[in-house]
């Protein structure tokens, strides 16, 4: 249900034969899915400027084709251990549109992308109560889905709540936070 | 379909149609058709007239039948507007929801129209002020504009709107001792509401008219003026002076002395070969848009007069006519084109006795005022580089225009005239010698006058018809494209492949599209230029209203409105602009009272002044006022202990103590009208030209007056930067607000304990703040002498910043971190640098601020 309400919201065209598709992406050993209207493109691991003051989860800002957009690290932001980037690491463009039209583009740092998957609706179940290392309001679903080892439950996230207004809006208090704390570090250095 | 429907069927088809598209015009016909249908069954034989002769221009244009079809189409379009018009009369409609997009339309041009007539309304003012009679030109536009803004109304069925528009006109027509400045001002006032409410919802209500009502009926009981036009005098100062009451006479020359048996005896002494000069010296863009409007008049005015000769009874054409003249009069007039006004004012004299059946409307009549639209295209062709009409022609038509309006038919003097003019012109070199200067000119030297004209007209010419509404999402849209481009260019050219190729074909080919690519930058960034013209015009009406509520009689004087300044740079001005200005009125501004007893001038004068200045805009508001009062400054600071106790407050600049006025503290209405009458808002001033990458400045003169002057840059869109690098990092400083950097050396170094580090340059102690410390970098120098120091400074806040080294200044576009990134302290922004890399830019007011929070906490 929350899906189709997203999709009428979502800012593409062509969707109807794309509605029902996921990109799926791994993070340790964890496959997760969002959905294929919102990812703009998928580039290899290029420069990230960082940015002062920001959560650690926050890489910084890259260059997508003259603009830019900030980068997130997916992994760090559902709380795994960081890792040393590899030839399969990647960014996914993402983007969203705000409740009240504004869009949002960020670039989203993943272990590596695996495919894109159909997940009917009739396979997506709602998520688990507990038992999951993601808070709960970034996941639509559970999809089941069936490939050459047999069938697989991905995590579907909600890149609305990912990289969406409460997203930024949480940011923005870490850097009120950092410059605080930095304030009182640099107190503590001084003394 | 209805008679009412299919003529809005037909107009809604005539503004979506030009007269290149074949198609739509054999709709537009058909539907013109339907209309006179519609029209002779419900038995309005005029619409049912005049949409059969449209629709018969439809069919011409379509079949090539005409020789110019823009001027057809347009013949084609008002019979439509008539129609629409004769409809209206006949039966006022309610409100009705127009055309959403004709409203939107409307509303847009609105936006610019309102505050024009606000200007207009308040120069007229002025004007009437300084004791120049209230037929002026000012006043004839104003009227003009009026009455334009009363047909779209009309059009938008808009009625309220309309009949105030209406009532306004009768009003300035009827004249009186004041002009009715107020009233325009309340329309004006009244016009914005009822578009804003129109913006958000089109089948809106108009707003109550009681207030504008009021000021209309306050000014009605004024007894009517004299209503002498002022143009007169304007023309008049072009003609020859042997003949006091000539040409442009002003209503009622009745005695005129060219009674007797040949009225053109004295135009005999004119070279029959002389050709119509015209004084083109002052030109300006305008002339391209009058001479397009002009055409426009002339082709209404000679419809009409091709009506009216069928239907003479008519006053509506009548009026038409006469109104096509006026504005040409009108608009000439201010463009100075006084051959042209002599004309145009002759003709339209002749049509208000015509329209208040002072004189019948003859065959005569009409002859020559087809005479003078004719002589008026070819007069206003002048502009376009055509051929001038002969001087004689022109003399002859107006003494005929002036005979005419008193009762008396002059026949053309056909051959006659040429050949006398050339036995008489040889023996009167006395009559020659008295004309004006501006045809000695012509007659002695025509061949420089000509190319002169020429090469104006040329010019001209080509500004015409040229200028293209863009929306400006697109405009933006492509000046990304080519921030884009640029950066691209640069990955190009020192990509260490590229650069590492020798190639003399190469290397010329790369430096070709690196000159066509900033050309392009250029060029696209020019696109968002706009002059602040319609800013100052605003602040005309803000002068008055400011100045009227304090009881002060102030003048505003304006320069440089035609300087360019980025789109997003004028959008944000506005409001310091006001702040200043109303402060400048308010407290900046002495009362008559105050200013007689100190000898100066009664009225006050307030200065707006834009002009360029090594690479920015400078903007200034300049009053004559009493000054700032440095002492009081100063006790006010020392009261907010804002002054350290121990310095000599002789020592302090002027520039430093007027700063004050800028802080926050300083705001309170009260408590800065006690102290120096100035500071309401400023701080709201400051911050905002900051938030611009620009900087303000005062200068003061006790009793004679102060001057803010605002420094802003060209563009928001490009910085001159400075590139560090600290460690793996690289960041953009604005070259603005780098003073200087040396390498310290260890003796100039001081540790404050537990206050960080300081540096002594130039017998001054700066802090230290160490840009790697600042943004939490890993890597980067540690050893002072090692790196280097960049002095900053950002208002009077300096301090020096601690980076590994310079890379070098380059120019780059400022780009958003992503959209609705939350502002990060000490980062304006990002940049891409020639390697694809984004480089943050440092915000140096934040920088030092967050800097010293950090360091001093």
């Amino acid at each position: 249900m929350a899906m189709i309400e997203r999709n009428e919201t979502g800012a593409h065209e062509s969707r109807g034969a794309n509605e029902n598709k996921f990109l799926s992406f791994c993070l340790g050993d964890e496959q997760y899915g969002v959905e294929i209207l919102r990812v703009r493109e998928i580039i290899g691991l290029i420069a990230i400027t960082p940015l002062p003051q920001t959560p650690a989860y926050v890489r910084g800002v890259m260059n997508l084709r003259g603009r830019i957009i900030p980068v997130i690290d997916l992994r760090q932001r559902f709380g795994l251990q960081p890792i040393e980037a590899t030839k399969e690491t990647c960014i996914i463009v993402l983007e969203a549109s705000d409740a009240d039209g504004a869009q949002t583009v960020m670039g989203a740092i993943v272990d590596s992308v695996r495919e894109v998957q159909d997940i009917p609706k009739s396979a997506i179940e709602p998520a688990p109560e507990f038992g999951c290392e993601i808070p709960l309001r970034y996941i639509l679903g559970m999809g089941k889905v069936k490939d050459r080892e047999g069938e697989k439950v991905v995590v579907l996230l909600d890149i609305g709540e990912v990289i969406g207004m409460r997203e930024r809006a949480q940011i923005a208090g870490a850097i009120k936070d950092a410059a605080g704390a930095k304030g009182a570090a640099s107190e503590r250095v001084a003394a | 379909m209805g008679l009412k429907a299919s003529i809005q069927a037909a107009a809604k088809a005539a503004v979506l149609t030009d007269a290149a598209d074949l198609q739509g015009l054999v709709g537009l016909g058909e539907l013109l058709r339907q209309v006179a249908a519609d029209a002779s069954s419900e038995g309005c034989a005029e619409v049912e007239g005049r949409s059969n002769e449209a629709a018969d221009l439809a069919d011409q244009i379509v079949l090539r039948q005409v020789a110019d079809v823009d001027d057809a189409f347009r013949r084609l379009v008002d019979a439509i507007g008539h129609c629409d018009t004769y409809l209206e009369r006949a039966s006022a409609p309610p409100r009705e929801p127009a055309d959403p997009e004709l409203l939107a339309a409307w509303i847009a041009a609105c936006e610019s129209t309102i505050p024009e007539l606000e200007h207009l309304a308040v120069t007229a003012e002025s004007e009437a002020a300084e004791g120049a009679p209230l037929g002026g030109e000012t006043v004839a536009d104003l009227r003009r504009r009026i009455h334009t803004l009363k047909g779209e109304c009309g059009v938008l069925s808009l009625s309220e709107a309309q009949s105030l528009c209406h009532d306004l006109e009768t009003r300035i027509d009827a004249g009186g001792e004041r002009f009715p400045t107020d009233a325009i001002l309340a329309l004006c006032d009244w016009m914005r509401a009822l578009t804003n409410r129109l913006g958000s919802d089109p089948n809106a209500d108009e707003p109550d008219t009681a207030t504008v009502r009021a000021t209309l009926v306050a000014h009605k009981d004024a007894p009517p003026m004299s209503a002498a036009p002022a143009a007169a005098a304007n023309g008049a100062s072009a003609l020859p002076k042997t003949k006091p009451a000539s040409a442009v006479a002003p209503r009622g020359a009745t005695t005129d002395a060219t009674t007797d048996a040949d009225p053109f005896a004295d135009l005999a002494a004119i070279p029959a070969d002389q050709l119509v000069s015209m004084n083109l010296d002052n030109a300006d863009e305008n002339l391209g848009d009058f001479a397009l409007e002009a055409r426009e008049h002339l082709a209404n005015a000679e419809n009409a007069v091709l009506s009216l000769e069928a239907n003479p009874a008519d006053a509506e054409l009548v009026n038409v006519v006469f109104r096509a003249f006026h504005t040409i009069k009108g608009v000439s007039g201010f463009l100075n084109l006084t051959r042209i006004v002599e004309v145009a004012h002759a003709a339209e004299f002749l049509l208000d006795k015509v329209r208040s059946n002072k004189i019948p409307l003859s065959a005569h009549v009409l002859e020559l005022v087809l005479a003078s639209t004719d002589l008026l295209g070819q007069l206003i062709g002048m502009l376009g580089g055509a051929d001038a009409p002969r001087e004689i022609e022109l003399r002859i038509l107006v003494r005929r225009l002036e005979a005419a309006c008193e009762g008396r038919a002059l026949a053309a003097p056909g051959a006659r005239a040429p050949s006398t003019a050339a036995i008489a012109a040889p023996a009167a070199p006395a009559a020659a010698a008295a004309e004006s200067p501006e045809k000695q000119t012509a007659a002695t030297a025509p061949n420089p006058a000509d190319a002169k004209q020429a090469a104006v007209a040329k010019s001209i010419a080509s500004k015409a018809d040229q200028s293209v509404k863009v929306s400006t999402q697109r405009m933006d849209s492509l000046v990304n494209l080519v921030g884009e481009l640029v950066i691209a260019q640069l990955m190009v050219v020192q990509d260490p492949i590229v650069s590492k190729i020798h190639d003399q074909r190469l290397s010329r080919n790369l430096a070709q599209l690196g000159k066509i690519v900033r050309d392009l930058q250029e060029t696209s960034m020019s696109l968002r230029m706009v002059t602040l013209k319609a800013t100052f015009q605003k602040m005309a009406r803000l002068v008055r209203d400011v100045a009227a509520k304090a009881g002060k009689r102030i003048q505003l004087e304006v320069e440089g409105e035609d300087v360019e300044l980025d789109r997003n740079v004028v959008e944000e001005i506005g409001d310091p602009l006001v702040h200043m200005i109303r402060n400048a009125c308010d407290h900046g501004v002495e009362t008559s009272e105050d200013r007689r007893k100190v000898g100066k001038s009664e009225i006050g004068t307030l200065r707006l002044r834009a002009f360029h200045s090594g690479g920015s805009i400078v903007i200034e508001v300049e009053d004559d006022g009493r000054g700032l009062s440095r002492e009081r400054i100063l006790r006010k600071c020392q009261e907010k202990g804002l002054l350290d106790p121990t310095r000599n407050l002789n020592d302090i600049p002027d520039s430093e103590v007027f700063n004050y006025i800028f802080l926050p503290g300083f705001s309170t209405a009260e408590k800065v009208t006690d102290i120096s009458g100035r500071g309401v808002g400023m701080d709201v001033v400051r911050r905002n030209i900051e938030a611009l990458r620009g900087s303000v400045e005062i200068r003061s003169t006790p009793g004679k007056g102060s001057t803010f002057s605002m420094r802003l840059p060209l563009t928001m869109a490009i910085i001159d930067g400075m590139v560090v690098r600290v460690g793996a990092q690289r960041y953009i400083v604005p070259t603005l607000n780098i003073e200087r950097s040396f390498r310290p050396t260890p003796s100039q170094l001081t540790m404050v304990l537990g206050k960080g580090e300081v540096v002594r340059v130039r017998d001054e102690l700066l802090p230290i703040y160490r840009m790697r410390r600042v943004f939490n970098l890993a890597e980067g120098c540690d050893q002072l002498a090692e790196g280097l120091l960049l002095v900053l400074e950002n208002g009077k806040r300096r301090a020096c910043v601690f980076v590994d080294e310079i890379l070098g200044q380059q120019q780059v576009v400022i780009k958003s971190l992503g959209d609705s990134q939350p502002t990060i302290r000490g980062v304006s922004g990002g940049a891409i640098l020639g390697d694809g890399r984004v480089a943050l830019i440092v915000d140096v007011g934040g920088l030092l601020e967050s800097a010293t929070g950090s360091n001093q906490s």
